[in-house]
């Protein structure tokens, strides 16, 4: 039997299921291979012993009618997680403790999961690299010198690295799918308002989604079947009858259409780029769907639109951390100076610099020319998806306009760090389910990934389509261990 | 217009208008925006919820009692009832704004 580790998600629940293995035999396991993989920086907290003793527990009475029956995960640290810190990544909750459960999270150990700890990640998820958090830079398991991608950068480099048999993280503008792209993973955004935010500690409310990211396809469908919900306590949650994903994965794509929107062709595409679609198009033909040109006419609109409505919605969100009620603080001499002083020091300079663009743009003067406007043109962008889904089932695009980058590389440069989302941040303002799937490497070797993006609600088909294009693409990615100690 | 509401001064008329702005406080049992108790007189912090206290993560769901006392004010008032309403929200830094937030209905 090869490594525990290696096992994917859907087969180390069918050995529990079957007896094969323990919940201890494979969370001593993943403990022992996280222990020794500080190097990657992806925890931020471990929470190893509490997990132990919980896989004895259940160990001692298994429930094998769960859908993740003893199985140990770590998880992003932008979900609240009960008694066990919770940072956001930044010095301005690098004491915050909890008393409450995000209800994905909860979704998670109500089927049988056990917490493995809290992963690191760009700061308030506001990142492309996770080069932004206060706890240091997440290396990629891919080479020391790369960034993982962000803001789920710690989730995507512990689970490319073997870490965790899967993990969730947030994605607001890409912050799955990016770092899947860059890691050779599975990363799944899932329609707005399929899972629930509560607990989730927000950056752009109208934006933000938490998501599964995977080994494969059909880990992805488990997880996020176990992950959304219906919930009362986020008012934006919305009550729809939720596919077994899992149980209805189907490789049966015949007569789907999908679109290429050639908006999504920038300029100065790279040919690996465009080798990598264009092999995606043929295996979607091979699987007997129909490859349709669409457009997408205000794609070249959605950066500059999402770098005002997040930073506006982040500005709002992050306006509660104030060193009054919890985290952390520095003493004032009134209460606007401890304020000044507090958010100061307890904020990274990107945070800082989101939170002045937003101000700035939803400023009495600015509001109008500014956020109103990008509010108009998220409008525009999401009729553009309407009017398509007319005519194809789902859209093939690149996830990410080039494989990862060196750390250091672009981390004085926004704008260009900003460029990255470019695939991405579309699917975010138009509220619609995405999932990015390796597909190739490029000339150094790197990961590359392509995405899928379907109509609201629709996860069933882009699953299956991602589905039967990763047994096409069959991609195989051999890291060496170079980062573990013992 | 009678005489009454016109105001003569340096030759110009001036016509009085008076507005009144009246708050009145539901008479529900929880808040507006959480499920924290309204009693009035209670102790200080007895009656702060982790949404009021604006905590990572927490969200607002809005009182349907509250709804729909509203309703009831507009149609008592002869008043036209919307089937849609939007949230807007203001920001600013105050002592007694835990969220920085005012949602303005």
């Amino acid at each position: 039997m090869s490594n525990i580790t290696d096992l994917s998600l859907s087969e180390l629940v069918s050995n529990i299921k079957n007896k094969k293995l323990s919940s201890h035999d494979i969370t001593s396991e993943y403990v022992e291979r996280s222990k020794k993989s500080k190097n990657l920086n992806t925890y931020i907290e471990e929470t190893f012993e509490a997990a132990l003793k919980k896989a004895k527990e259940f160990d001692s009475k298994p429930d094998l009618n769960k859908k993740l029956p003893g199985i140990p995960i770590a998880i992003k640290d932008l979900f609240c997680t009960k008694n066990v810190k919770t940072t956001a990544s930044s010095k301005i909750l690098n004491n915050f403790i909890p008393t409450y459960e995000s209800t994905v999270t909860q979704n998670l150990w109500n089927d049988g999961a056990i917490l493995l700890g809290k992963l690191n990640c760009d700061e308030f998820a506001m990142g492309s690299s996770n080069e932004t958090s206060y706890f240091g830079n997440v290396i990629s398991p891919i080479d020391k010198d790369l960034v993982p991608g962000g803001s789920s950068g710690g989730s995507a480099s512990a689970l490319a690295a073997k870490l965790t048999p899967a993990t969730i993280g947030t994605d607001t503008g890409g912050s799955i799918r990016q770092p899947a792209s860059f890691t050779g993973t599975v990363g799944l955004k899932p329609t707005y308002g399929s899972c629930s935010r509560y607990g989730i500690v927000a950056f752009a409310s109208s934006l933000d989604q938490a998501g599964p990211m995977t080994r494969n396809v059909n880990d992805a469908a488990l997880l996020l079947e176990v992950m959304s919900s219906f919930d009362n306590k986020d008012s934006t949650s919305v009550d729809f009858k939720r596919p077994m994903y899992s149980k209805d994965l189907s490789k049966d794509i015949k007569g789907k259409k999908i679109g290429i929107p050639k908006e999504y062709r920038v300029d100065g595409m790279s040919e690996e780029i465009e080798k990598l679609w264009e092999d995606g198009k043929n295996y979607l033909k091979d699987c007997g769907a129909e490859i349709i040109d669409v457009s997408l006419p205000h794609t070249k609109f959605a950066l500059p639109t999402y770098y005002i409505v997040a930073p506006a919605e982040a500005s709002s969100n992050l306006a509660r951390y104030d060193g009054v009620k919890y985290g952390f603080r520095t003493e004032g001499n009134n209460l606007i100076d401890m304020y000044e002083k507090t958010r100061s020091a307890g904020f990274g300079d990107e945070v800082k610099r989101r939170i002045m663009i937003g101000t700035y743009v939803l400023s009495s003067g600015y509001y109008d020319a500014y956020y109103l406007k990008a509010q108009k043109v998220r409008r525009l962008i999401k009729n553009d998806f309407n009017n398509i889904f007319q005519k194809v089932d789902a859209i093939l695009t690149p996830s990410t306009p080039s494989s990862a980058f060196k750390i250091g590389d672009k981390s004085n440069d926004p704008v260009s760090m900003y460029l990255n989302d470019i695939f991405t941040v579309p699917v975010n303002l138009a509220g619609l389910p995405g999932i990015s799937i390796p597909a190739g490497l490029d000339k150094k070797g790197y990961p590359l990934g392509l995405q899928i993006i379907g109509k609201s609600f629709d996860e069933q088909n882009i699953l299956n389509i991602a589905y039967s294009m990763e047994d096409k693409i069959n991609f195989k990615f051999n890291l060496k261990e170079w980062w573990m100690n013992d | 217009m009678t005489k009454d509401y016109l105001i003569e001064r340096n030759g110009k008329k001036y016509e009085v208008v008076i507005g009144l702005e009246v708050h009145a406080q539901v008479l529900s049992e929880s808040k507006l925006f959480s499920t924290s108790p309204t009693k009035f007189g209670s102790e200080p912090n007895t009656q702060v919820s982790l949404v009021d206290a604006a905590f990572p993560g927490m969200l607002p769901v809005i009182n349907e009692f509250c709804i729909k006392q509203a309703i009831k004010t507009g149609i008592g008032l002869n008043a036209k009832i919307n089937n849609k309403s939007i949230f807007d929200r203001k920001n600013y830094f105050y002592a007694d704004l835990p969220q920085v937030l005012f949602y303005l209905f």
